[in-house]
């Protein structure tokens, strides 16, 4: 078989998308407007015949699943062709917004969207006009002699303990002002305020968003926030992870890396480093796009409602604040570009 | 010119490429290389000779890979 060929193929020409566009827009609403068994929508695509891609347009028949003809009856047959293009059938399964819910375990929801005191890394959270995303670990402003460039520890005695997490879990993407309630659970997961406040938004370092800003001209390096709770109510330890030990400085964190998480939505997973210094474009729904520069991608090991997490070397370095995500990747923010911008201390030494 | 000087200088026009989302470094076959993230990806034929993203950049071999679209990850 001639693989290069046959992905080839499995690609839409800019032509074909023309068409496609055309062929879709003109019989979309007509289409899913009477209901037919299993049918979720219709998009834009390849048709594929045995198993292979053929590199011709079609439109794509959505279902939840496919069956035989012999079982479905003569008004849900999927036509042939829906005005002048052929059609395919493609099943998607149960679509759900935001990349939320029916994890193939279904056990994210069950466990670290309860609420838990003291919480811990890994669990949800969310300021109060939010839906929800995760606790990256509980950390405190750096200590008298410490500093950011070059990086030094201090000692002493915290007079602050916070939650960190994301701008866009913790301050609502800029939109919220120091002192806003942070609930553990997140208002997704069902936490109420006042009932479930756990903190109290702290700062947050702004991202700057096209619009208004053009793209080019942005410099966003992280995604982070912290918000200040009792030290009775917060544990640094990670759900599953256990133990921060140190956080790993930009330079020593290297492609090919393998990492992990602990989050709300997909639970404990692992992945590999597939690019660093990376600059990546991320929506943020309603249109907003904010670039981040010196990001770290990683293989799949996220989903919507993870935002948030701490990303660790498998023996518990800090390497990353995990805030994006594709269908094949996730983005973190570089640990030490979280410590220097909001100054805090997530463990006490450098490794 | 170090990988990174590379992919810099490079980067404000790849990231204006059609279906460009990213750039970054990787490795492939245990060598740098400047990645290219890209929504989607096509082949040459599908794009205008000014859209396809250079084998190489100041001698680095660049690789396309098909990230998919990146959003934020809270619910």
């Amino acid at each position: 078989m001639n693989s290069k060929q046959d992905e080839g193929k499995m690609a839409l020409s800019v032509k074909a998308r023309d068409e496609t566009y055309k062929a879709h827009s003109a019989c979309v609403e007509e289409f899913l407007e009477k209901p037919m068994a299993n049918v979720v929508g219709l998009a834009e695509g390849i048709k594929w015949k045995n198993g292979k891609p053929t590199g011709e347009p079609a439109l794509l028949v959505l279902v939840t699943n496919k069956l035989e003809k012999a079982q479905v009856g003569s008004r849900d047959l999927v036509p042939v062709k829906l005005g002048e293009m052929q059609t395919d059938v493609l099943a998607v399964g149960y679509p759900f917004a935001g990349g939320e819910a029916e994890s193939s375990s279904g056990a994210g929801i069950q466990t670290l969207g309860k609420r838990v005191r003291p919480a811990q890394g890994g669990y949800s959270v969310g300021h109060k006009n939010i839906t929800a995303g995760t606790i990256a670990t509980c950390v405190y402003d750096i200590l008298p002699g410490g500093s950011v460039s070059p990086p030094v520890h201090g000692v002493g005695i915290p007079s602050k303990y916070y939650i960190l997490s994301n701008n866009h879990v913790l301050a609502n993407s800029n939109a919220a002002s120091p002192g806003d309630a942070v609930l553990q659970p997140g208002p997704f997961d069902g936490g109420t305020d006042p009932a479930d406040r756990i903190a109290t938004l702290t700062r947050y370092i702004p991202i700057t968003f096209n619009p208004p800003t053009p793209l080019a001209s942005q410099n966003n390096l992280v995604d982070c926030a912290i918000a200040e709770g009792q030290f009775h109510d917060l544990n640094r330890l990670v759900y599953w992870n256990g133990h921060v030990r140190g956080w790993r400085r930009k330079a020593n964190v290297t492609v090919g890396m393998l990492v992990k998480k602990s989050g709300r939505t997909t639970n404990f997973t692992t992945g590999r480093i597939t690019a660093i210094n990376a600059t990546i474009d991320v929506g943020y729904g309603g249109g907003n796009v904010a670039r981040f520069k010196d990001q770290i991608v990683t293989t799949n090991m996220s989903a919507g409602g993870d935002s948030g997490s701490l990303v660790l070397t498998l023996d518990n370095v800090a390497v990353g604040l995990l805030f994006a995500g594709s269908s094949t990747s996730m983005i973190a923010n570089q640990f030490e570009n979280v410590r220097s911008l909001l100054r805090v201390e997530v463990a006490e030494q450098i490794l | 010119m170090k990988i990174g000087s590379a992919m810099k200088k490079h980067e404000e026009q790849v990231m204006r490429l059609p279906n460009v989302t990213g750039t970054g470094i990787g490795k492939k076959a245990g060598k740098d290389v400047i990645k290219v993230f890209v929504t989607q990806k096509l082949p040459e034929s599908a794009l205008q000779p000014d859209e396809i993203i250079p084998k190489t950049l100041e001698g680095y071999q660049t690789d396309v890979e098909e990230i998919g679209v990146v959003t934020a990850q809270a619910l």
